[in-house]
């Protein structure tokens, strides 16, 4: 009974799932499969939640939101949660930000994944507002999907979290961020470890909407760090791109990556005037 | 020791030869013969001490020195000056090269000063050596002055040993020249004189007066009840006392009773200072913290008790409290460096600074209404306030709050004990902004834990200024900004003791906020349903029913059900209806439900059949901390364990008396960091693998540090009277499982009821055990150690900043653990 239950709940899931189930006679409805989720079952209650996600009906957020408030179980809040990711809803939003506030912060970080899900004008927002919670795994989501999602006007907030050392806000910036952003992350260059700083120029130095000067400076900050980590850096950048649209800064990459020293410079033996 | 003879003429005329050369005789003064509170001497020695004569201070130095008012101070540095400023002119006087050992007296035109073995007298108008005398003794007391005699007290040992050799000595004031001498094999005080008399408290029982002249003993006092710590006189007469003042009436037979007494608001100070020095100290030394904890105060020369301008001022190194005679408190301040001495006059207080600064400060607004400069740090300083009185003050001085608070955050930890004082204060004033006052200190990320303690006490006292305590709520933490969620440990239990009921909304977000601690959840749960209405059912439900199954909550079920306890007190029918839903969920897990359904129907609790394995009972609401009586009890468990060690340990080292065990326990009941007294290797080895494996009642706090004393043997001589032998008897391990069996009579001090103003032993130091808890026959004098009430945990590492990171005063005797 159950797998065919589940059988079905594929079937409705979607074509390519049901191309793989075999036949069977009448899928169940939405209604049904809602009233799976209180099923005494952990399977049946995920496989239910799974069909919600893949039907893309509002009836299916409406399901998943009562479902939600009702209290489960960590596994089924987190699934519900992603189901409403999978959804991409706006109508997902309401319960989705009371979730932002759940005391368990994988919950936090799930609800966090689906307001990035969905295209709505609040979410960055509500993900700039993660960036303030005491988990940092939270926080890095919020900044990592603000680096997907977010638009210039919260580049002032990551800076604000990268300097308070959220190390996912440096990526962000150099996904979002503009030419001033570059001027500004140079600032903290010394003061956050070259690797979370690399990975935010890392960011900057691929995008096609960035000017070419912002990209050489870029380049010219790096080598002069002139550390190992730099030269690494670089030469890998070399080389997971050909650069043809982009000469100069290829040049640029290439040239600084040669100056750069293998190994940081040893310091001169002591001086043997005093010895005897 | 009282005598009286008559004797006839004849036999007088035999007598007086007698005591010319016969042994048997009485020796001029200090003879265990003397009759003592004789009714006729004691009203014979207040007519002398009356009359009109020369003036002294409450120290029994002269007050009106012929240059007025004025400070004698010996600097610190390479090249140690005394120095003496005019109070009156603020001029400086006179500059000597001397090297002092002890605090300079003033007395008239003279000003005595002690060097490694001389007694110098230096000229009080310019500074110049009159004359040098040998100590008798290496011990100074201290001198006073009547006339042309300087009486100068010594002795071998300080603070009154009963071995001492002692030796009062009259000299001339002029040339230093011996007048008299009295040396006594038992302790003596420092004297105090005045017209013809010199009185000379007398190994703390007595007080004998001298005629200045001659020496001779004209009157002796002797203490039935109390002690004579230090005595002095003025134009009202003869003042005494040890913890008050008192002072004598010419019906005085040896109890305090006798006398006119004044209590003064000073036992529970810090420090526990004295109220006045005692006679039997020595005097004070270059070095020592005498003046920097002292109480200062002055009588008002007339026959009834009564303090010059009604002020006690209380000196706490660099802070000033002056309070009324009932113990209230008029004004606290703080200065910027330590007071080194002080001395009341008429219209407030004349101080001394270790930087060199003389001050003179209003007696009734604390403000300093003059300063006057030594020009060089100072050591040790005497003031001679005679004429001077203090200006009115010309400002608006800050008020007793400002005061307070200015004293509550000083950074100084030398000042935590007043600190704490100033805390208790404020938690008294009537202001409402005192709350948010309260709210303040408490907020200061350098708080110390003692100091949060007695914030959160003043706060749960505080009948006013709610709405701070509302608005405080609003507090949220926030990683990006760095603030911090507001002290719920300490506000919601203030709220709920207030009634403040406009705290409900605020309440509620905290409900629903990530970042309030699970270990306040309870608190606020409890705290809507004890300020709540109906409108508290919806968030306390949505509370109870999001988190029934979620694993954040799985190891705090209370808060779960104090919220399910509120939806059923508050919600009616519906309320109730909801909870039986809930309780009858399948996703709500058995034990919640079978507590749910418990306070669904209260009379079958007793019948609800016992959970099943996997399903365990939810248990009841975890206490804040591991007290003391449930360290206990789990030793007792294995009392087996403690015996066959220590028994062993016995074989090895016979003299053994105590033993301690210090160690970590985890909020789950596990422990670590286990520290044993005595740590031999082998007692170690025989102990450790069995208490490792103890497990504690669990708690909610994070952790703490917990110990627990066996006193091996009891010691029947320090246990009371009605059940020393019992104890005596009593294996010590009994005693460990029945601590009452030989409990003391008298309440141990950590348990008696608030004082007026604070218990302070604590604070002065923190790791001693209580006074008595050593010599009590109970051989767990750390179970009893833990302060009745308290749920502070003793949280240790990394806390939250709320909790206090110092162990609490029930953990204070705790060592820290390895």
């Amino acid at each position: 009974m159950r797998v065919a239950w589940v059988l079905a709940v594929m079937l409705l899931a979607g074509p390519r799932l049901a191309s793989a189930a075999p036949p069977v006679a009448r899928p169940p409805t939405l209604r049904a499969v809602a009233a799976e989720l209180a099923s005494a079952e952990a399977a049946r209650v995920q496989a239910a939640i799974e069909a919600l996600a893949a039907s893309r009906h509002p009836y299916a957020v409406v399901t998943l939101t009562a479902f939600l408030r009702e209290g489960q179980p960590d596994l089924f809040t987190d699934h519900a949660l992603a189901a409403l990711a999978l959804l991409g809803q706006p109508s997902a939003l309401g319960v989705l930000a009371e979730f932002t506030h759940h005391r368990r912060a994988e919950a936090r970080r799930e609800s966090y994944r689906a307001i990035a899900a969905i295209e709505a004008a609040e979410r960055v927002g509500l993900l700039a507002e993660g960036l303030r919670d005491s988990d940092p795994r939270v926080r890095g989501t919020c900044a990592e999907a603000l680096g997907h999602v977010g638009t210039a006007d919260v580049v002032d907030t990551l800076f604000h979290a990268l300097s308070r050392g959220v190390p996912e806000a440096a990526e962000a910036i150099g996904r979002i961020g503009d030419a001033r952003s570059v001027l500004r992350m140079h600032e903290h260059l010394g003061r956050q470890p070259l690797t979370l700083m690399l990975a935010g120029y890392e960011a900057f130095l691929r995008r096609m909407d960035l000017d070419e000067a912002s990209k050489l400076d870029i380049v010219a900050r790096l080598g002069e760090v002139a550390a190992p980590a730099v030269k690494r850096f670089l030469q890998a950048l070399l080389s997971s791109s050909d650069w043809k649209r982009e000469p100069r800064v290829r040049a640029s990459i290439a040239e600084t990556a040669q100056r750069i020293a293998e190994s940081p410079p040893t310091p001169p033996p002591p001086s043997k005037a005093g010895a005897r | 020791m009282t005598r009286t003879t008559a004797l006839p003429a004849v036999l007088a005329g035999v007598l007086a030869l007698a005591n010319a050369g016969c042994a048997a005789s009485l020796r001029p003064a200090f003879d265990p013969r003397f009759p003592d509170n004789d009714a006729a001497a004691v009203r014979a020695l207040m007519e002398r001490v009356r009359a009109p004569a020369a003036r002294t201070d409450a120290h029994g130095a002269p007050r009106h020195s012929p240059g007025g008012a004025r400070v004698v101070a010996c600097t610190r540095g390479q090249e140690p000056v005394i120095i003496a400023l005019d109070l009156t002119t603020g001029q400086v006087r006179w500059r000597t090269s001397l090297l002092a050992q002890g605090e300079p007296v003033l007395l008239d035109d003279l000003v005595l000063v002690t060097t490694e073995r001389e007694l110098v007298a230096l000229d009080s108008d310019v500074g110049r050596v009159r004359w040098r005398r040998a100590l008798a003794n290496p011990v100074f007391l201290g001198a006073a002055r009547t006339g042309d005699r300087v009486f100068v007290a010594t002795t071998s040992h300080p603070d009154g040993i009963a071995a001492s050799s002692s030796q009062l000595t009259a000299l001339d004031a002029g040339s230093g020249r011996l007048r008299w001498e009295h040396r006594v094999w038992t302790p003596i005080g420092r004297p105090s004189a005045r017209g013809d008399v010199v009185l000379v408290p007398w190994q703390h029982q007595y007080l004998v007066a001298l005629d200045a002249g001659d020496g001779r003993e004209i009157a002796r006092l002797r203490a039935k009840d109390h002690v004579f710590e230090w005595a002095t006189m003025d134009a009202g007469g003869v003042l005494f006392g040890h913890h008050g003042v008192a002072r004598l009436r010419p019906t005085y037979t040896g109890a305090l009773a006798d006398s006119e007494h004044l209590a003064l608001p000073i036992e529970h100070l810090p420090g526990r200072p004295a109220a006045m020095a005692s006679a039997f100290a020595s005097w004070p030394e270059v070095g020592s913290a005498h003046g920097r904890v002292a109480v200062h105060f002055a009588m008002r020369p007339t026959p009834d008790l009564a303090l010059l301008d009604g002020r006690i001022y209380f000196v706490f190194y660099r802070s000033i409290l002056a309070l009324r005679v009932d113990g209230s408190l008029v004004w606290a301040r703080t200065f910027e460096d330590d007071i080194i001495a002080s001395e009341p006059a008429p219209g407030g207080l004349a101080v001394v600074t270790e930087r060199g600064q003389v001050l003179l400060v209003a007696g009734d607004t604390g403000q300093v209404e003059r300063t006057q400069e030594l020009g060089a740090p100072v050591a040790l300083a005497a003031i001679d306030t005679a004429t001077l009185r203090v200006p009115s003050p010309t400002a608006l001085a800050p008020s007793l709050r400002d005061g307070l608070v200015a004293l509550a955050i000083d950074t100084d930890s030398r000042l935590l004990p007043v600190r704490v004082l100033a805390v208790r204060a404020l938690g008294a004033l009537p202001a409402p902004d005192a709350t948010r006052d309260l709210l303040d200190i408490y907020a200061q990320r350098s708080a110390p834990a003692l100091l949060q303690r007695a914030v959160a006490d003043a706060l749960r006292s505080r009948r006013v200024g709610g709405e701070y305590l509302v608005d405080a709520l609003l507090a949220r933490y926030d990683f990006l900004e760095r603030t911090r969620p507001a002290p719920l440990a300490v506000i919601v239990p203030a709220l709920v003791e207030l009634g403040e009921r406009r705290a409900t909304p605020r309440l509620v977000d905290l409900l629903r906020d990530h970042e309030t601690p699970t270990n306040m959840l309870f608190a606020v749960a409890s705290a809507l349903v004890t300020l709540g209405d109906a409108s508290v059912v919806d968030p306390l439900h949505d509370f109870l029913r999001r988190y029934r199954a979620d694993s954040s909550l799985a190891d705090a079920p209370e808060a779960l059900l104090e919220a399910a306890r509120g939806v059923l007190q508050h919600g009616g029918a519906t309320g109730h209806d909801r909870i039986a839903l809930i309780a009858q969920s399948s996703r709500t897990p058995p034990a919640l439900a079978s507590a749910l359904q418990s306070l669904l129907d209260p009379a079958t609790q007793d019948e609800t059949p016992a959970p099943t394995s996997g399903s365990a009972a939810i248990p009841a609401p975890l206490p804040e901390a591991l007290h003391q009586d449930l360290v206990r009890a789990t030793f007792v468990e294995h009392v087996s364990d403690l015996r066959d060690c220590v028994l062993a340990e016995l074989q090895r080292t016979p003299t053994l008396a105590r033993v301690r065990l210090a160690f970590i326990v985890e909020s789950d009941g596990s422990t670590h960091a286990w520290s044993f007294v005595p740590n031999r290797p082998e007692f170690v080895d025989c102990l450790y693998p069995k208490v490792r494996s103890y497990r504690f009642a669990p708690f909610r706090a994070g952790r703490q540090i917990a110990s627990y004393t066996v006193a091996v043997r009891p010691t029947a001589a320090l246990a009371p009277a009605a059940t020393s032998e019992a104890a005596g008897n009593a294996a010590w391990w009994q005693s460990a499982v029945d601590p009452h069996a030989t409990e003391r009579g008298k309440r141990p001090w950590w348990r008696l009821p608030d004082a007026p103003f604070v218990y302070l032993d604590h604070i002065d130091e923190p790791r001693a055990s209580p006074p008595t808890a050593a010599s009590a026959a109970s051989s767990v004098d750390a179970a009893q150690s833990a302060p009745t009430g308290t749920e502070q945990p003793a949280s240790v590492g990394e806390g939250a900043w709320w909790l206090p990171a110092v162990p609490p005063a029930h953990a204070a005797d705790a060592p820290h653990a390895p």
